[in-house]
Order: C-alpha cells, then sequence, then structure tokens
C-alpha cells in the first residue's frame, strides 16, 4: 500500500514527534507539485487525468511527490 | 476549646485516624504546630502540652506505624492502561484515571478491552488541533458567535433571596476586560463541618461576616437645635446582631473621635454624639461618618444570604472581601468562592485566577444555553494569565502591549503608535500575524508555516 493522507512516513518520523503530514503540509505540498506539473515538470505516475491538482493529489497517494516538509522552530 | 477542623485534617494527612486526630486536636494541637512537621517530630512537639497525650501520641504514631498503607497490587489492567501514558499513545493521566475507573465498573474481556483502548485513542487523536492550527481565531470566533445570541442586560435573581448578579454578556464583556472590581461582586460560602448542618450556626457566622452599620441598629437623627446626633438604637436588631451598645459606642468614638453619651434604659438606648465643634458643617460631616462606620462584620460585604443547598447551609453575600472572608473560623476556605477575579489573583494567585476566569466565563456562557467548547475558553484564560498578572483583552492587556509595533498600529491611534516606535527605534521582528499581513509577506500559521524541501523520486 503507498502511503495515503495521515500515513506514516518514515522519512518523517524523526523530524517530529507526529509521524504524519497535518492538512496545512499535505496542502501545501499538493499545491507546490502541482505547480511544478503546470509548468511542464514530468508526471512521476501513470495516471490519466488533466488537472494538475488533481494529478498532484493523486502522486501524493501514491507517495510519489518528490517534495516533502522541514518541520521545527521558525 | 472547639477542636479546628484543619488541625484534625492535618493530623490525619499523618496517618493518624479520626478519632485521635480529635483527641489530639482538642489537647491543644494547632496546625500551625504542624506544617512541614513528619509524624516523627509530633512525639517531641507533644512535651509541651502534657505527658498524657504524649504517651497517647507514641502510641498513635505506632498504630499509624503498623497500619501504613501497603501498596495495592497493580492488576494487568491496570498496567494495560499506564502504558498508554507513555509514548506513542501518550494519553493524558486523567484520561487514563477516568478509564480506570469506568473500566473496572464493568467485566471486559481482553479483546473488548483492546477494543475500547483502540476506540479511546482514535477518539483523542481526533479532537486534538493540528500543528499550525489558528487555534486563537477559532476561540475568539467560537466565543464571539454564541456572544451575539445572549441576551443584552439580564439580571438574575438566585432564589426566594432575591441576590442581584450580573449575568449575560455584560458579565462576559466584564470577564475579558479584566476589570478591578465586577458590578455585582459576590460570594459564595461554604461552612465547615461544625457549622455547615446547623441553621443557628450559620446564622451567628452571618453576622460575623455581614458588616453592621449604624443605620442597620436603629434610626440616626441630626438635631440642628442641639447640635447633635442621636442614635436610637433598637434593641431587638443588637440582639439579631450580637451586639451590644457598649461596642457600638466604644466603636463609634474610636472611628469618629468624639465622646458618646448613652441615656435611657435597656429597651430604648439613645446614643447622643457632640461634634468636636459646633458648626452645622462638622456636625453634617459627623453624620455622613457616623453613617459609613462598620461596626462589625467584614467591610464590604452589605449582604449575607444563607441558603441550605443539598443538605447544608451555604452563604451567599452581596459585596466580596475574599481574604477576610478566609481568615474568618468556621468557614470552608476550600470551597468558598468569589467573583471577583482580580481579587482571587491577589489572595490565591494566577493559577486560581486563570481557573476563575475560566469557571466565570463557562458558567456565564452555558447559564444562557450556551456550550462553549473548554478548550477556546482555557485559550483566552491562558491568554490573560501567562504574565503573571491577569491583562485584559483589549487596549490596556493584550492587544496594547503586543511586541509588534505594526501589529499595535493596526490595532489602535495608528499613527501615535508609528510616531512613538520611530521615536524609540523600535525594531519589529515580523513574527505576528498582521505584520505579515501588512508588509504582504505570508503568516506564520496553517500552509504559511510550512516549509517545503525537495527529495528524489523514490528518496
Amino acid at each position: 500500500m503507498p502511503p495515503m493522507a495521515g500515513d506514516l512516513l518514515e522519512s518523517n518520523q524523526n523530524q517530529t514527534h507526529n509521524p504524519k503530514y497535518t492538512k496545512y503540509e499535505m496542502a501545501k505540498i499538493v499545491g507546490a507539485r502541482a505547480l511544478q506539473i503546470a509548468m511542464g515538470a514530468p508526471v512521476l505516475i501513470s495516471v490519466d487525468a488533466n488537472d494538475p491538482i488533481e494529478i498532484a493529489i493523486r502522486e501524493m497517494e501514491e507517495g510519489a511527490v518528490p517534495i516533502t516538509v522541514k518541520r521545527g522552530p521558525l | 476549646m472547639a477542636a479546628s477542623k484543619r488541625t484534625i485534617d492535618a493530623l490525619k494527612k499523618r496517618g493518624i485516624n479520626d478519632d485521635d486526630a480529635k483527641t489530639l486536636a482538642e489537647a491543644g494541637f494547632t496546625a500551625s504546630k504542624l506544617r512541614g512537621k513528619s509524624l516523627d517530630n509530633l512525639v517531641e512537639l507533644t512535651k509541651d502540652i502534657s505527658k498524657g497525650v504524649q504517651q497517647e501520641v507514641a502510641e498513635i504514631k505506632e498504630s499509624a506505624e503498623e497500619e501504613a498503607p501497603e501498596e495495592k497490587p497493580k492488576t494487568p489492567l491496570d498496567l494495560r492502561l499506564e502504558e498508554l501514558l507513555n509514548p506513542p499513545t501518550s494519553l493524558p493521566y486523567r484520561m487514563v484515571k477516568d478509564m480506570k475507573a469506568e473500566i473496572s465498573k464493568h467485566k471486559v474481556t481482553k479483546k473488548h478491552l483492546e477494543k475500547i483502548i483502540d476506540e479511546v485513542i482514535e477518539q483523542y487523536n481526533r479532537a486534538k488541533v493540528e500543528p499550525c492550527e489558528a487555534v486563537g481565531i477559532i476561540a475568539a470566533q467560537s466565543i464571539g458567535e454564541p456572544g451575539t445570541q445572549m441576551t443584552m442586560r439580564t439580571f438574575h435573581y438566585a432564589g426566594v433571596a432575591e441576590l442581584n448578579v450580573t449575568l449575560g454578556l455584560p458579565r462576559l464583556i466584564e470577564i475579558v476586560d479584566a476589570r478591578k472590581v465586577p458590578t455585582t461582586p459576590v460570594m459564595k460560602i461554604y461552612l465547615d463541618a461544625d457549622h455547615r448542618h446547623d441553621r443557628d450556626k450559620a446564622r451567628e457566622l452571618g453576622w460575623v461576616i455581614e458588616a453592621t452599620k449604624t443605620s442597620h441598629l436603629g434610626d440616626i437623627l441630626t438635631i440642628p437645635d442641639g447640635m447633635v446626633i442621636q442614635i436610637r438604637l433598637n434593641d431587638v436588631m443588637l440582639r439579631r446582631r450580637k451586639i451590644t451598645f457598649e461596642e457600638v459606642k466604644e466603636k463609634i468614638e474610636k472611628k469618629a473621635g468624639t465622646g458618646v453619651n448613652v441615656e435611657g434604659d435597656e429597651k430604648d438606648l439613645i446614643l447622643t454624639i457632640t461634634p468636636k465643634e459646633p458648626t452645622y458643617r462638622e456636625l453634617l460631616q459627623l453624620r455622613k461618618k457616623v453613617n459609613k462606620i462598620t461596626l462589625k462584620g467584614i467591610d464590604g460585604i452589605s449582604r449575607v444570604v444563607i441558603r441550605n443547598e443539598d443538605g447544608e447551609y451555604v452563604m451567599y453575600t452581596e459585596g466580596s472581601a475574599l481574604k477576610e472572608v478566609l481568615s474568618k473560623e468556621g468557614i470552608d476556605a476550600a470551597r468558598t468562592k468569589t467573583n471577583n477575579i482580580m481579587e482571587i489573583a491577589d489572595v490565591l494567585g494566577i493559577e486560581a485566577a486563570r481557573n476563575a476566569i475560566m469557571e466565570e466565563a463557562l458558567s456565564t456562557l452555558s447559564e444562557q444555553g450556551l456550550d462553549v467548547d473548554i478548550r477556546h475558553i482555557m485559550m483566552i484564560a491562558d491568554v490573560m494569565t501567562r504574565d503573571g498578572e491577569v491583562k485584559q483583552i483589549g487596549r490596556h492587556g493584550v492587544a496594547g502591549e503586543q511586541v509588534s509595533v505594526l501589529s499595535r498600529a493596526a490595532f489602535e491611534v495608528t499613527v501615535n503608535h508609528l510616531l512613538d516606535a520611530a521615536i524609540a527605534g523600535e525594531i519589529d521582528e515580523l513574527c505576528g500575524v498582521s505584520e505579515n499581513v501588512i508588509v504582504g509577506q505570508p503568516i506564520n500559521m496553517g500552509t504559511g508555516r510550512i516549509k517545503l524541501v525537495a527529495t528524489g523520486y523514490g528518496v
């Protein structure tokens, strides 16, 4: 199973005690990825959608988004 | 001498049983002597009381040591539930305690227990806010919206005694404004075990607390012909308020600073007060002074109403004087309350004030049938008290004392704030929300707070 929204994310586990992406982190990542796709970045999964946001969401669901968050104090 | 409850409680805390504690307290022990002492020092302490008691204490000590409570062995259920206190679940202590209490009431199989635990954890996590959530705004809205539904001006008459208390929106505003004194300061005084079931004792204590003014005891007449003030004492009132005419005379002489003559017999006493100088002005001033004198009771508590609540007598007062009331013998200091939050902060400290803000706000809201989550109110109370003093939400408190110049300027009197900041050479770190909105940057909340980093695909 690919990681889904709210699933454990290995790469995040040692950054803070909350291993899940918050809704804000999800939104930010999807938004950034959708922008990349809209500007012509290669899509990393096979998907037949046309909307960049939808593609980004699907990539997120499959854990293919090459972006993560940096947590901690400002 | 009646043994004070405090002493008995203090003794009991040190492992002495009920009857022995009473005996000791009656023999002249006081709670102040006990402070900071353990059972071992107790034997030495008794030396100055009497040898008999000393013997008794030694015996009690022995029996207390024998009866030292053994730790109850922990059941598998306790152990399993206590695991939840630690990561990764990290449930709050209170929740685990409640679960323990609830589960031990029923027969629960291991399988069911796990199911319950899973459900509790799920519900707990669902109730948490996520990082970056704008909790302050949500709290403000969650209290503000029900506020619009509140009846503007409501007065509440508590029971037959018609004690007047400000409630509704005016009270809520009063709480967040952190007024020095509320419009209607009231107290609810609980009584200790000796007094709480006895109507007469409660009544008597009521007179110790309620302020007795001169006008309560009879008519005060200003007689311009003779340049004197006369007080016709009503002996019924004197007896009811448990005060003698000698006491009245003494008090008036002391407070007014002039001589008082007593005439008449038991039934009809007349006190004549003569001003120092026989001028009309002096006479009127003296009259004012005499009116103000508190002959008995606590200044500031103008009325005491005693009511029977759940089988015990409780005093409601008009006016509040927490410090004075707490020092009176016969009251239950642990349960006695006032609605004056600033007074609580002064007497009991900032944590007590935080609790008082929460309780007052919550009860004001729920009194009108509005259900606000306590966490929003906790947020407000925290913001108001976090600097160690109660601050209002507004110009003279949290909003007016923000570090950021731009934030303050955005709130009120923009130009003055900017000018003052320019003169003082203030620096704005742009940490808050309004500053960043002003300069056009993303704010440090929600998605604006997230920093992204690129990884490779599959990394």
